[in-house]
C-alpha cells in the first residue's frame, strides 16, 4: 500500500464523532463604520511601524511620494507594472525633473532578480487592505512581482482607499472560490524584523528595513 | 529513541545564570504583550473559543480535508507526497534535491524538520543546509537546540553571538549591539538568498478548498525562499488543514497575539501553486510533502487526538512554571513547555519520555491560554496512565519470570504470582489501574472442586 492511502486509511478507520460544529458568532470583529475604515487603517499600519502618505487620488502624488523618497535619501526605484499604471504619468514627469532615477520592472527572471536586489526602494501594489489588522494584501503576478516589495531596502505600497477591508473575513469573502486564487498572495504588516538577539527589535532582518503605503483616496489631501 | 534525561538538564539550566537571567523576564514579558494583543478583540475568550471549535471540526474530517486539499493543490499545479514516517519524509526531500544542480540549500524554521531530523540528515547526505532565520542559525552553528520556539537562540549571550560573527568573517572586531550583529547577518543572508536554488519551508496551515499553504512569519525570509528559488518543497504534518480560507484567517488571526504578542506577523505568504506562466519570480516546482510520523496514530484513539490542534504559537511555554525554571533544553526534542509534554512522549514513545511526563504540576495555566482548545493537563494525565499500564504489563512480565525462574509449568506460574501479586496490586493501586484477581480462575475452579468433594 503506499504512503497515502495508507496514511488516509488510517485516519479513515479511526472512530469519530459526528461533532455538531457550534455556530459560534465573529469576535473578532468590531466594525468601524465604512467611514473610519481608512483612518483605522492608517492608524494601525503607523503603529506597526509604517510610514503613510494619504493622498488625493486626482491630486499631487508625485510629489508627495517623491519627497517622501528624497528624505529617505532613495536614488534608485524600481516599480512593478501595476504600480506605474497606478501612479500614472503625471508622476512619470515629476520624477524625471527629481534626480531620482526609476525604472520599471525588468520582464526576465534575472533582470528582475538584480533589479529587486540592487534598487533602494521597490513601488508595488496592494490590492486590498486590512482596516483591523494595518495591513495590506498584495496579489502578486506577471505585473506586480514579489521580489519588489521583498528584497528592496525600502518597500512602497500603493493601495486605494476604496479597497481598504474592515478585517481578515472580509479579505476571506474578497478571496475565495469560484474565483481562482493567485499564485500568491502576501499580507504586509510592516517592515521586515527580527528580536532573535538577546529580544532586541530591529527593522530590516531579510526584506525591507522600512515599509511607505501610499494611500490613494478621493477627497482632500493631507499627508500623514 | 535514549530516554530523554530532563532531569539532569534541567539541573544544568537551573545553574546556567544567563538562562536563568532570560527565564526571569521573557515569560511575563510574552504574557503581558499576549494580553494586550488579545485586548484589541472585542471578545478575546470568545475568539479563542471559536480559534478552538474550527480546530476540533477540521479535526473530524481530516481525512476528507487532506483528500480535498490534495485535489486542489494538485489542481493548482502543486506536487503533492506523502510520508508516513520521518525516513520517508526526508527521503522524498532527498530525491527532489538530487534533481536539482545544488547542493545548498536554504531552509526556514520548521519545527517538522526538527522532528524528523531533516537538516543532519541531508548533511550526511552532501548537502549544506543553511537555516534563515536568525535565531535558528544561531542554534545551527553553535550546535544549540532551541531554547523557546519564538526566539530559538535568544538565550545566547551577545559575546557569544559576536564571536560567532567574528569567526565567520560577518563583523571585523567584537560587537556588542545586538542590532548591529542582526544587520552584519542581514548583508551575508542577501547574497545566499540572490543565489538560492532550492528553498525549504515548513507549513503553518493548510486549505483545503483552495489547496492553498500559509507561512506567517516576521523577518522575511520565507517569502524570499518563496520568491527566488527555483524549487520550493514545503513540509507540513497531516494535520495542518481547515476547510477554508476564512477559517485559516481566523485561527491565524489569533497566532500572532498568542505567539509573539504581534496584532500580525510583518507577513504572511498564501501559495496556491507554483509560478503562473508569465511571471517572473516564485518557484516553478512547488512540492508539498505531507507528513504522518506518528500523527495517525495519535488521531486514531480519540482522548489523544484533540493534541493535533496544536497550532505552535507557544503561549502554553510561556504560562508554564515549569517552563519559566528551565527553559526549553531539558524538552530533549523539537518541542517544549506544555506542548512538548503533549506530542514529544507520543512521537519519541512513552518510555523515552519518562522522565519528560513528569514534568508537570497539573497546573491548568497552559490550557487556560491555548488558542487551539487542547486540555493539556487531561491529555498528560492520560499518557501518564498509558505509561503506568505500559509499566505494570512489563512488571507483570518480569513477575512471571522472576518468580518462575527454576520451576516450570503450572507451578511456575502459580508460585510467581502468590508471591509477586500482593506489591503488584499494590503499585496497580497506586496508579487507579485494574488488579489482578485475587485468585486465579484454576485456583478459584480448584478451591471450588475442592469444596465441592468436602462432606
Ligand atoms: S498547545 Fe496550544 S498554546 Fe501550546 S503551542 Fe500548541 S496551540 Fe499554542
Amino acid at each position: 500500500m503506499n504512503a497515502r492511502d495508507a496514511i488516509l486509511g488510517r485516519l479513515k478507520k479511526a472512530p469519530r464523532e459526528s461533532r455538531q460544529p457550534e455556530r459560534l458568532g465573529d469576535f473578532q470583529a468590531r466594525a468601524p463604520g465604512k467611514d473610519g475604515l481608512t483612518e483605522r487603517f492608517i492608524e494601525r499600519l503607523k503603529q506597526n511601524s509604517a510610514m503613510v502618505i494619504l493622498e488625493k487620488e486626482s491630486g499631487d502624488v508625485g510629489s508627495a511620494l517623491l519627497k517622501a523618497l528624497q528624505s529617505e535619501g532613495i536614488e534608485r526605484v524600481v516599480f512593478t507594472r501595476a504600480a506605474d499604471a497606478l501612479l500614472g504619468p503625471a508622476f512619470q514627469e515629476a520624477m524625471q525633473t527629481s534626480g531620482v532615477v526609476g525604472t520599471l520592472a525588468p520582464e526576465d527572471e534575472e533582470g528582475l532578480k538584480r533589479a529587486a536586489f540592487q534598487a533602494y526602494a521597490g513601488v508595488s501594489v496592494a490590492k486590498w487592505g486590512v482596516s483591523e489588522l494595518g495591513a495590506l494584501a498584495l496579489v502578486h503576478g506577471k505585473e506586480n512581482p514579489r521580489l519588489l516589495s521583498l528584497a528592496p531596502p525600502l518597500s512602497v505600497i500603493v493601495l486605494k482607499a476604496g479597497s481598504i477591508l474592515e478585517d481578515l473575513r472580509a479579505l476571506a469573502i474578497a478571496l475565495a472560490p469560484p474565483l481562482a486564487m493567485p499564485s500568491q498572495v502576501t499580507l504586509v504588516s510592516g517592515p521586515s524584523q527580527s528580536a532573535d538577539i538577546q529580544g532586541v527589535p530591529f527593522f530590516g532582518m531579510h526584506g525591507p528595513k522600512k515599509l511607505l503605503a501610499v494611500v490613494l483616496q478621493d477627497g482632500p489631501s493631507k499627508e500623514g | 529513541m535514549r530516554s530523554i534525561p530532563f532531569r539532569r538538564v534541567a539541573k544544568d539550566a537551573l545553574e546556567d545564570q544567563d538562562a536563568q537571567r532570560l527565564l526571569k523576564i521573557l515569560p511575563f514579558a510574552f504574557r503581558a504583550l499576549r494580553e494586550a494583543a488579545l485586548s484589541e478583540l472585542p471578545d478575546p475568550k470568545g475568539a479563542l473559543k471559536k480559534a478552538a471549535e474550527i480546530r476540533a471540526d477540521a479535526l473530524e474530517v481530516l481525512p476528507e480535508l487532506l483528500e480535498t486539499f490534495e485535489k486542489n493543490a494538485k489542481a493548482n499545479g502543486t506536487n503533492i507526497h506523502w510520508a508516513r514516517d520521518a525516513k520517508e519524509a526526508r527521503l522524498i526531500v532527498l530525491g527532489l534535491l538530487g534533481a536539482q544542480n545544488s547542493k545548498t540549500v536554504l531552509k526556514s524554521k520548521s519545527m517538522l524538520t526538527e522532528e524528523i531530523g531533516l537538516r543532519e540528515f541531508l548533511g550526511e547526505e552532501g548537502f549544506e543546509t543553511l537555516e534563515t532565520d536568525l535565531g535558528e542559525f544561531i542554534c545551527q552553528v553553535l550546535g544549540l537546540p532551541p531554547f523557546h520556539i519564538v526566539g530559538p537562540a535568544i538565550n545566547v549571550p551577545v559575546e557569544r553571538v559576536s564571536a560567532l560573527f567574528l569567526d565567520m568573517g560577518f563583523i571585523q572586531g567584537p560587537v556588542t549591539d545586538p542590532v548591529a550583529l542582526g544587520v552584519a547577518a542581514r548583508e551575508f543572508f542577501r547574497r545566499k538568498f540572490s543565489e538560492a536554488k532550492v528553498g525549504i519551508t515548513g507549513v503553518n496551515f493548510a486549505v483545503a478548498e483552495t489547496g492553498s499553504i500559509l507561512g506567517v512569519e516576521n523577518e522575511g525570509n520565507i517569502r524570499f525562499l518563496k520568491s527566488v528559488p527555483k524549487v520550493q518543497v514545503s513540509l507540513m504534518g497531516i494535520e495542518k488543514l481547515v476547510p477554508t480560507i476564512e477559517d485559516a484567517f481566523y485561527v491565524l488571526r489569533l497566532l500572532p497575539p498568542s505567539c509573539t504578542g504581534q496584532r500580525m506577523s510583518a507577513y504572511v505568504t498564501i501559495d496556491s501553486g507554483p509560478r503562473r506562466f508569465g511571471e517572473f519570480d516564485g518557484p516553478e516546482e512547488l512540492h508539498v510533502v505531507i507528513v504522518d510520523n506518528g500523527r495517525s496514530k495519535i488521531y486514531e484513539d480519540p482522548k489523544t487526538r484533540p493534541a493535533l490542534a496544536c497550532i505552535r504559537c507557544g503561549a502554553c511555554l510561556n504560562v508554564c512554571p515549569v517552563y519559566a525554571q528551565v527553559g526549553g533544553y531539558p524538552y530533549g526534542f523539537a518541542y517544549s513547555g506544555p506542548m512538548g509534554l503533549v506530542w514529544t512522549p507520543m512521537l519519541v514513545g512513552l518510555k523515552a519520555a519518562n522522565e519528560l511526563l513528569q514534568a508537570c504540576s497539573l497546573c491548568g495555566a497552559c490550557k487556560e491560554v491555548c488558542p487551539a482548545g487542547i486540555d493539556h493537563p487531561m491529555l498528560i494525565l492520560e499518557l501518564r496512565k498509558k505509561l503506568a499500564r505500559k509499566r505494570l504489563l512489563s512488571l507483570e512480565g518480569i513477575a512471571y519470570g522472576v518468580a518462575g525462574f527454576g520451576l516450570s509449568g503450572g507451578m511456575r506460574e502459580n508460585l510467581g504470582l502468590k508471591i509477586l501479586r500482593p506489591f503488584y496490586n499494590a503499585l496497580g493501586r497506586r496508579f487507579g489501574l485494574p488488579l489482578l484477581a485475587p485468585r486465579r480462575f484454576r485456583e478459584a475452579f480448584g478451591a471450588a472442586q475442592n469444596k465441592e468433594k468436602m462432606p
